[in-house]
């Protein structure tokens, strides 16, 4: 009867210790197909300040008091940055993003996934960051070449005002 | 959500009836369940200790050294390692189904939701420290886990930029960032450890640990799976790669294939909810006032007993304050805590039968369940009783149904816990009539209100070491116990048949109940 008891034990063990084995690792998870691959758009761009700085009128100046009459009216709203991609012509994203802060001042943050098959495309990049702005700022155009799993970063380089691919 | 329970409740006791042919009491699994989660977490600290001597906070060092410990050392370091990582999946599992078990019991309400309450934090709190755990790795499956879990943090509108930002690729990543979250992992798996002496606060004997049998045994079959399939690293993180198809660890992260079936939204609405219910759950709906223990304290000694037998710490001593000549302390209950079991009414040396015709009182009661109702409901069921061996049987609410019990000769009084039963009742009902008392009540070790039958048990005990005990005169031929859950009414059944037939062959061997000196 003892080894019939023991024997039950085992059993349990061995069924607890498969359960656990097998969902540590399995059943296996598939993220992503093979064959595809994924680009990442991914940036911190601050947009333009929406409206320029105004030189204040001497009737302005005159009704603030003595210690706030600074010349110029500079608000701190940043205009919203709008981005296009387009692959082999067609549109797969489209945002236009607030800048960030309590005063929208801060710069317009972007983190985009898009998966897409392994292979060459040509790519269209549009960026704008201000209101007024007819097409885009900036601008590129030109073939790219995913591998299969690859992902490809492209960013912005405020300093270079360009497009930037890893 | 009552059907829900019931169903749920011959679940558990279906499979915990089947695993107890071979775990006897509390060494079945499923009754040490929390204990069995501490000891879970004593293997990861125990094991997280060793392996972190050896880890190297740095991106490289950090997959290096977790390669080394598994394929170099695999005899110590491996082992550990698998140990560290299977025991958190034990971990998660012991807890679910921790919480699980005491839903189905209905062991969350009234003064029990404080520790239902408290088993949140420690619950939340185990997912990001073993999320963050496997990050530690850095092979595919810790970048496919540092990404998903920032892309899914940045869904909520609390960041000025998208911490995802931080994996886009591997120069972003740095050698603080490391160290960052190894310190991480060590504080949340402090914070856990804090929760769940918080969670265990206010019980009594809280099991922190498990029977040794089961510790060993479960240590035993840990090492065989450790060497059997040795947790192992997936291919080195690198993050211009995108991981296509991972083998990802099921008892942590269940989210992340949500996360893509439904949205990051979707996932967080499920973890929201989850957890919204989870916390509401001991007031849904709201409770009437649950009767707690009261102390009649011309009654009471202050002999400690009552504090001594309560699971849940809600009796206290204190200095007397009706300036008893005699007696020092008194017992106070602490409401809070107070399930109302009775338990302290079973442990009142007070608790004795009438002596004449007074109206019977006692230390510590439950004022809707007293002493005098106790009392009343044993004398009416024997009364009732027309056989030529009468049996009382006293039993719980909470273990086999005794309503309808359908043995000739035997009549139920049920108790809200078997160990509310005071001792000296079993010699009155005996010396009044009763050839023999039959106890049951919850299945040994899983006791509804923990330690019943332990206490009952114990005061039935020949030893005589546990105050209050059996009158001394009684003879043991004439008690009979059998621990039964709500599904095992056929077997009491059958057990109280025996018991009444074992009687039959005592009296037969000792001659009629008068001339045994222990019937009036």
């Amino acid at each position: 009867m003892q080894i019939l008891r023991y024997l039950g034990q085992a059993l349990w063990y061995l069924l607890f210790i498969a359960f656990i084995g097998y969902f540590s690792t399995s059943p296996a998870y598939t993220f992503m197909e093979p064959g595809q691959a994924m680009i990442k758009l991914a940036f911190n761009h601050s947009g333009k300040l929406k409206k320029p700085c105004r030189e204040f009128t001497k009737e302005e100046l005159a009704a603030k008091p003595q210690q706030m009459r600074i010349k110029f009216d500079c608000p701190r709203e940043r205009s919203p940055v709008y981005v296009v991609l387009e692959i082999d012509g067609k549109r797969v994203f489209e945002k236009t993003i607030s800048p960030s802060g309590l005063s929208k001042d801060m710069p317009s943050p972007l983190y985009e996934r898009i998966p897409l098959k392994a292979g060459k495309y040509q790519l269209h990049l549009g960026m704008r960051d201000h209101v007024d702005t007819k097409g885009y700022d900036y601008e590129f155009n030109g073939p790219i070449t995913l591998a299969p799993s690859q992902i490809l970063v492209i960013g912005f380089d405020p300093d270079r005002k360009e497009f930037t691919f890893q | 959500m009552l059907k829900l329970q019931k169903l749920g409740l011959r679940l558990f006791q279906a499979v915990e009836g089947l695993i107890g042919y071979a775990f006897r009491g509390f060494s079945n699994p499923f009754y040490s369940l929390g204990a069995l989660a501490f000891y879970f977490f004593y293997i990861i600290v125990g094991t997280g200790i060793y392996l972190f001597i050896f880890y190297d906070p740095s991106i490289k060092g950090s997959y290096d050294t977790v390669q080394y410990l598994t394929r170099d050392q695999w005899y110590l370091g491996g082992i550990m390692r698998s140990f560290h990582r299977y025991a958190s999946d034990a971990l998660v599992l012991t807890m679910v189904l921790h919480i699980l078990r005491e839903f189905v019991l209905g062991r969350y309400r009234g003064a029990r939701w404080f520790a239902w309450v408290t088993g949140y934090p420690a619950l939340m709190l185990i997912f990001p420290s073993g999320l963050i755990g496997y990050w530690l790795v850095w092979d595919t499956l810790g970048q496919f886990i540092a990404v998903r879990s920032t892309e899914w943090l940045d869904w909520l509108p609390i960041f000025s930029e998208p911490s995802a930002r931080n994996f886009l690729t591997n120069a972003s990543v740095s050698d603080l960032f490391f160290r960052l979250i190894l310190i991480g992992h060590i504080a949340l798996s402090v914070f856990v450890f804090v929760a769940l002496l918080m969670h265990v606060k206010n019980i009594s004997r809280a099991m922190t640990s498990p029977p040794r049998n089961l510790a060993i045994g479960t240590l035993l079959f840990l090492l065989i799976l450790s060497l059997l399939e040795p947790a192992a690293s997936q291919a080195r993180a690198d993050l211009s790669i995108v991981p296509g198809i991972i083998n990802i660890d099921w008892f942590y992260m269940f989210l992340y294939p949500l996360m893509d079936l439904w949205s990051l939204g979707g996932a967080w609405a499920l973890v929201i909810v989850t957890s919204l219910l989870l916390l509401l759950l001991p007031w849904l709906p709201p409770q009437r006032d649950q009767p707690v223990a009261k102390v009649l304290l011309e009654k009471c000694s202050g002999c400690n007993l009552c504090v001594v037998d309560c699971p849940y710490e809600a009796i206290v001593l204190q200095p007397r304050s009706d300036g008893h000549p005699s007696y020092v302390r008194e017992a106070v209950v602490v409401e809070d805590n107070c399930v109302g079991c009775g338990i302290c009414t079973g442990a009142c040396p007070f608790s004795r039968p009438p002596r004449g015709g007074e109206t019977l009182t006692t230390g510590i009661d439950i004022p809707s369940r007293d002493i005098q109702h106790l009392h009343s409901a044993s004398v009416q069921a024997l009364a009732a009783l027309r056989a030529e061996i009468k049996v009382l049987v006293y039993g719980c609410d909470h273990g086999a149904v005794l309503d309808n019990l359908g043995v000739h000769g035997a009549a139920a009084v049920s108790l809200p816990c078997t160990a509310a039963l005071p001792a000296s009742f079993i010699g009155y009902m005996l010396r009044h009539g009763a050839d023999g008392i039959f106890l049951t009540g919850c299945r040994m070790g899983d006791c509804y209100n923990r330690l019943g039958n332990i206490w009952v048990e114990q005061r039935l005990a020949l030893d005589f070491k546990h105050r209050p005990h059996l009158p001394r005169w009684v003879p043991p031929q004439r008690i009979g116990h059998y621990w039964a859950g709500p599904g095992d009414k056929a077997r009491l059944v059958k057990a109280i048949e025996r018991f009444q037939q074992e009687l039959r062959d005592f009296s037969d061997n000792n001659g009629p109940k008068a001339e045994n000196g222990d019937s009036q």
